[in-house]
């Protein structure tokens, strides 16, 4: 076997520069397909930070056959129990109650349709990014009838802080209700949506307002990492369900991400096999051309008494050594890429194209993804070795006359 | 020393057919390379093949060799037939029983001389310290000390041709194969080369079968066998 490995790897670099290419197209397409993770990754982990941001949270629990998970058409009690074991999980950083409904502002400039939120300030900030992105006044902390709205809106109704706001909706009976609010605040988040069609209350005024006091849409929780909602939900599912709740995760409310992330995790999987095709093409050239070559070697080796396996092993040797110096050349241009964009920055318009539903960073910083390019870069190893499959098995079973006859 | 048989050939014949599978391939018969060839060689022989181009000579080598399979007929090695091996049989046999040398040298470019004498006993699974001593000595016998750490690039035809003497004889086969070794040399190196081979043969009693067509080199053998369109003449 050392002997196999030596000769392999003198004979690679015979030819060094057809080999220094094969290495080379091996490792930018490793390199490739780690941009193309490290990309659709970080923007699906900005994706769901915004979307669990500015709305969802990690978690919700919902009344028990609700629809619409994302605007709850039925409120129920707070969970009182429930909701203190799930402040007591350590999972949880954060836990607030919100009550969510579509109605009208009326300012004296003109009305516009937005869903009504309900919230509870102090928790809420620990939830919600949206007080990240205010611009003017302040995240409530003035009075019972504060309203935070988003700049567009705000410019729409053209309103300013401390200006009047009437906020109607249909009360939970039949009759509509209305009541007079006051701008505490204005954010900007990027997203048209946010920014024109919602408006924030605090919790008790938006119950006032849809005439169910003391009810919820939901309780929202916060975690530090999304990895770790299904364990919570395993731990406090059932009681959830015993207080008529239904603890849901991020992924079952804001479909959209969900669908989008396994729209871009299928596209990733189509590059990857092209990549993957391709260079299992190049590998199998460089393996065909250099058996070519030496045909009358591997009639001289066979004659002289190494059985047919010596010769699929030396070739499948080459073959390894060209997929993983390239696989490994690759993690380290990959590597570097990514590095290089994760400390500048990348500019992506893709931020305009999700803006409508969520706010979304111009520039995002790339971070590797080091589980996803190693198991990519032992991929590129197999699939060296499947390509070199062909050649070696042929040069095996050459006829050693017709192999010491060849040039 | 001689006397014993080593390699007997019975009714071994070899047809060439065409390698394109055409339609009129059946209307192609193919060349018969040897036909019906009766023969035996003994241990400690030093014996040529000998006859035109195109007579069968490398084609008789070859079938001695097991490095190709006759039409017809059975070769047997020390009474046992090896025309009915598989491949892995028959690697191990030439392996072990026989030594190759060819008329263009074909040692492995990336190897140095001593590694290519070594590669016969690394495949036998011979340790490094040994293969190496051994190799040198091989080498030595050959009259080319000194020169183990070359690459065959840089040897001289004759040098080279003296490694694979050396590669053949190396792992003490007991029958050396060489189809025209000397066809490349000039002639004053090709009767050195003739000259070390008589040498190895008389000291170290190794049996060598060699083809040519040059008379000078036929008349080295102790035993010439003519070849003429596959048969004996
Ligand atoms: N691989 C092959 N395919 C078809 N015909 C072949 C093949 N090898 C040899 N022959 C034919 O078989 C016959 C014997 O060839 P062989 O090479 O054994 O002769 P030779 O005596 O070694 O000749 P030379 O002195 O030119 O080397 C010739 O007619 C040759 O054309
Ligand atoms: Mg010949």
């Amino acid at each position: 076997m050392r002997e196999t490995v030596l000769l392999a790897w003198r004979n690679l670099w015979r030819n060094s520069r057809r080999s220094a290419l094969t290495i080379g197209s091996v490792s930018c397409g490793l390199a490739a397909v780690m941009l193309g993770q490290s990309l659709m990754k970080t923007i699906q982990k900005q994706m769901v930070e915004k979307s669990t941001g500015i709305m969802l949270g990690h978690l919700q629990a919902q009344a028990k056959g609700v629809r619409d998970h994302r605007v709850p058409e039925r409120v129920y009690p707070r969970p009182a129990a429930f909701e203190k074991s799930l402040r007591e999980h350590p999972f949880v950083q954060a836990v607030s109650a919100r009550i969510k409904f579509t109605g009208l502002v009326y300012s004296p400039q003109g009305s516009r349709g937005v869903l009504v939120v309900g919230v509870e300030p102090e928790t809420e900030a620990k939830i919600s990014i949206i007080p990240g992105y205010l611009k003017e006044g302040h995240y409530f902390g003035g009075g019972e009838r504060d309203l935070v709205l988003g700049d567009r809106l705000a410019g729409e109704l053209d309103v300013r802080i401390g200006e009047k706001l009437v906020v109607m909706a249909q009360a939970m009976g039949t009759e509509m209700s209305s009541e007079l609010f006051r701008v505490a605040g204005i954010y900007h988040s990027g997203s048209e949506s946010y920014d024109g069609q919602v408006v924030y209350v605090q919790l008790p005024a938006a119950q006032r307002v849809r005439g169910v006091p003391g009810k919820i849409s939901y309780l929202v929780a916060k975690l530090p990492d999304p990895e770790l909602v299904p364990s919570v939900i395993a731990d406090l599912g059932s009681k959830a369900a015993a207080e008529g709740a239904d603890l849901l995760s991020f992924r079952k409310i804001g479909l959209e991400v969900e669908a989008i992330i396994r729209f871009e995790d299928a596209i990733l999987i189509v590059v990857l096999f092209i990549i993957f095709s391709i260079v299992g093409l190049g590998i199998l050239n460089t393996v065909a051309m250099s058996m070519f070559e030496r045909v009358r070697e591997f009639g001289t080796l066979r004659a002289l008494g190494a059985r047919p396996v010596v010769v699929v092993r030396m070739i499948a040797v080459e073959a390894l050594f060209l997929g993983s110096l390239g696989a490994l050349a690759g993690l380290c241009l990959g590597g570097a890429i990514i590095f290089w964009w994760g400390t500048t920055g990348l500019h992506l318009p893709i931020g305009k194209a999700l803006s409508y539903w969520l706010p979304f960073d111009a520039v995002v910083y790339l971070r590797p993804v080091w589980r996803m390019h190693v198991a990519s870069a032992a991929g590129l190893v197999v699939v060296s070795l499947v390509s070199a499959a062909g050649p070696a098995f042929r040069a095996a079973r050459l006829v050693i006359a017709e192999a010491l006859r060849s040039l | 020393m001689s006397g014993e048989t080593l390699i007997e050939l019975k009714q071994v014949s070899k047809v060439y057919r065409p390698k394109v599978k055409a339609a009129f391939s059946d209307a192609a018969p193919g060349v018969i390379a040897i036909e019906k060839l009766d023969l035996a060689f003994s241990k400690g022989e030093f014996s040529a093949i000998a006859g035109p181009s195109g007579s069968g000579k490398s084609t008789l080598l070859n079938l001695i060799g097991t490095i190709d399979a006759p039409t017809d007929g059975t070769i047997a090695f020390r009474g046992k037939t090896v025309t009915n091996l598989d491949e892995n049989a028959l690697a191990d046999f030439r392996l072990h029983q026989l030594g190759f040398v060819f008329q263009a040298y074909n040692l492995i470019p990336v190897l140095t001389a001593a590694e290519n004498v070594e590669y016969p006993l690394a495949l036998q699974g011979v340790s490094r310290a040994e293969r190496r001593a051994r190799a040198i000595e091989a080498l030595s016998w050959v009259g080319l000390d000194g020169l183990a750490d070359r690459r065959p690039d840089l040897l001289s035809g004759g040098q080279q041709q003296r490694v694979a003497v050396a590669r053949a004889i190396v792992h003490r086969p007991a029958v050396v194969l060489a189809d025209e070794p000397t066809a490349n040399l000039d002639s004053k190196t090709a009767a050195s080369l003739l000259d070390m081979m008589l040498d190895l043969n008389k000291k170290h009693g190794i049996t060598f079968i060699f083809s040519s067509h040059d008379p000078t080199v036929l008349s080295r053998a102790r035993r010439v066998i003519h070849l003429q369109d596959g048969r004996l003449q």
